[in-house]
């Protein structure tokens, strides 16, 4: 039983009661004030109403003040940090104090109220085991419940760190081989083409700042992106030369909506790791993007068909390193964005459908 | 020693080019920028090295060695490639990572003149292999660059054979009979339907239990063979 906000066994002050608490404490002793009050009509031979009314008013105010009280010597001494083996002597001990506490309050309260004891005996001890047994209850309700908020509350972090840590880890990195095979061709440029080997290490330094980049926001302007996108491609313009060519067509209107963060790159990545890599006189690849009503359409075409997409309408992404992006889309819009894999007229197309959120 | 640069990439190609200038006893005789390329020119160029990259488009660089009938001594060079790096753990390989350290291709170019001096030189016969020739081989992740003299066996399953040599047993897609044909005669005879032995690993042939011989190798593998072959496999072997 380790609170996440505390460090076993020290003490702590009480966090501070809700509404919800309060009501419960007062409607539980309220109606254990009845109970008691109509057992003291039903048995005692007096009835007299000055003792009901007081048994009402001391068991409604009395109890949950008592209890109040316990609640915070639990808290200052830990008690909700102890295993149950543990708990349980100290929760009986207390348990027994504060009854026979209640019990004498209530024999001397009813002296006090008409000068005769009626409660003594029996009485006395029916009294105690009353009192005694309601306390006990008491405890259990409240360390079952605080028990059971807890576990809720840690079941909800885990949730929310599993999911950072899923969309950490789908998060598109930039890919190694590209990476040192570009310092490879980097080597080359620096002896033949000592001008491009300096913008091609400015290019370089832009992706790899966009990639690992600190500021970890899940979304980022489509033009921010496309951007990085441009970096990228001319750093495979140097290392593919005429086998690679750039088209695109993108709705201005689109430049502003937000995207996840490095899934534009990640599709141009595949295009050109699954299409132009392959091909021994390379092709096209082409980005582009449509708005319509609340959603946004991204539309990356490569050269050459990706066998894996052949006849599969939709599904065909996986297992093509999209499969990353695909649940990146899941984790981020639920059911609301898409990305599909299709092979058109020898190309193939890689869309994505995403809703269009401006307060995002 | 005659090299032979592949890479798709031409700067890759250049900065390998500049790298070798340091080394003058190689000779760049040629580039190819795709597997197809490479085959060309080692089908027409007399090639000792082969400096070859291993993702290329089309044809991967183990695709093209699996195609050659000979393979030259070869060092990869790889930017990144963990798959690639899984297979070489397997046996000594040479491979380079790009960018590629002068030093460790210095090394790696001492180690081919080493193995150049002590392969015998190829006599013109081209389709037949002969006992010095080294083959490619490739099952599933792991991959092998085999001198024939070192298999002791080879063994008919299927549409497949399996290659025993050292402590391995790699299977490849190719029929006994095509295998049959491209090795030496001198030294691998085919002792039934289903095994090619290497005489070289012969230890003793003795009558079998039932009908016929039993051919016991080195390695330990006992192989059934006809009473006719076993007359022809003494003989072979008295000869040698």
């Amino acid at each position: 039983m380790i609170a996440p906000d505390a460090v076993e066994g020290s003490a702590r002050h009480a966090p501070p009661a809700s509404r919800l608490y309060w009501t419960c404490q007062f409607a539980g002793w309220g109606g254990f004030a009845v109970y008691i009050a109509g057992g003291y009509l039903a048995f005692s031979p007096h009835r007299r109403l000055a003792v009901v009314t007081s048994m009402l008013l001391f068991n409604t105010l009395a109890c949950p003040a008592v209890t109040h009280g316990l609640r915070s010597w639990m808290y200052a001494r830990a008690w909700t940090e102890l295993s149950v083996r543990r708990l349980v002597p100290r929760a009986a001990a207390a348990v027994v104090v504060l009854g026979a506490a209640l019990a004498a309050a209530v024999a001397g309260l009813d002296v006090a109220v008409d000068g005769v004891a009626d409660i003594e005996g029996q009485g006395l001890a029916w009294t105690f085991a009353a009192f005694s047994c309601s306390l006990a209850g008491w405890v259990f309700i409240y360390v079952a419940v605080h028990e059971r908020r807890r576990r809720d509350r840690r079941q909800l972090e885990l949730t929310v760190l599993a999911r950072d840590a899923q969309l950490q880890s789908l998060r598109a990195q930039v890919n190694p081989h590209f990476l040192f095979n570009c310092l490879n061709s980097l080597r080359a440029l620096i002896a033949q083409d000592p001008e491009r080997a300096e913008s091609m290490v400015t290019a370089l330094a832009e992706l790899l700042r966009y990639s690992l980049a600190s500021d970890r926001r899940d979304t980022v302007a489509f033009a921010e992106e496309l951007d990085i996108v441009d970096r990228y491609l001319d750093l495979e313009k140097i290392r593919f030369e005429d086998r690679l060519t750039i088209e695109r067509a993108v709705d201005p209107s689109t430049l502003r909506m937000p995207i996840p963060r490095m899934l534009v790159q990640a599709l141009v990545e595949n295009a050109v790791k699954h299409g132009i890599s392959r091909l021994p006189r390379g092709g096209i690849v082409r980005v582009e993007s449509h708005a319509s009503a609340r959603r946004m359409e991204i539309v990356v075409t490569n050269t050459g068909r990706m066998k894996d997409a052949a006849g599969a309408d939709g599904g065909g992404a996986d297992g093509v390193g999209l499969r990353g992006a695909i649940e990146r889309l899941r984790l981020l819009y639920e059911d609301q964005a898409s990305l599909t894999l299709r092979n058109v007229d020898g190309m193939t197309a890689a869309t994505v459908s995403l809703p269009v959120d401006l307060s995002r | 020693m005659n090299a032979l640069l592949v890479d798709d990439e031409r700067l890759a190609r250049d900065e390998l080019r500049r790298l070798l200038r340091k080394h003058p006893d190689i000779t760049i005789v040629g580039e190819a920028a795709n597997a197809d390329e490479a085959a060309t020119r080692l089908a027409d160029l007399d090639v000792d090295l082969l400096l070859l990259d291993i993702q290329m488009p089309g044809a991967s660089g183990f695709d093209l060695l699996e195609r050659l009938e000979r393979v030259p001594l070869v060092i990869f060079t790889t930017a990144y490639d963990e798959f690639a790096m899984r297979a070489f753990e397997v046996n000594a390989f040479d491979y380079l990572l790009k960018p590629v350290h002068p030093e460790r291709l210095a090394v790696a170019l001492d180690r081919a003149r080493q193995s150049l001096r002590q392969r015998a030189p190829n006599p013109g016969a081209a389709r037949i292999r002969t006992a010095d020739d080294r083959v490619f081989v490739r099952d599933g992740e792991r991959c092998w660059l085999i001198a024939l003299a070192e298999v002791a066996l080879f063994e008919a399953d299927g549409n497949y054979t399996r290659i025993v040599f050292d402590a391995n047993r790699p299977l490849i897609r190719a029929s006994l009979q095509g295998i049959e044909q491209r090795l030496d005669p001198s030294v691998f005879f085919r002792v039934s339907r289903t095994h090619i032995v290497n005489l070289r690993f012969v230890d003793s042939i003795e009558p079998a239990v039932n009908d016929g011989y039993v051919v016991h190798l080195r390695t330990g593998h006992h192989v059934p063979v006809s009473r006719r072959q076993s007359r022809r496999l003494r003989d072979s072997l008295s000869m040698e």
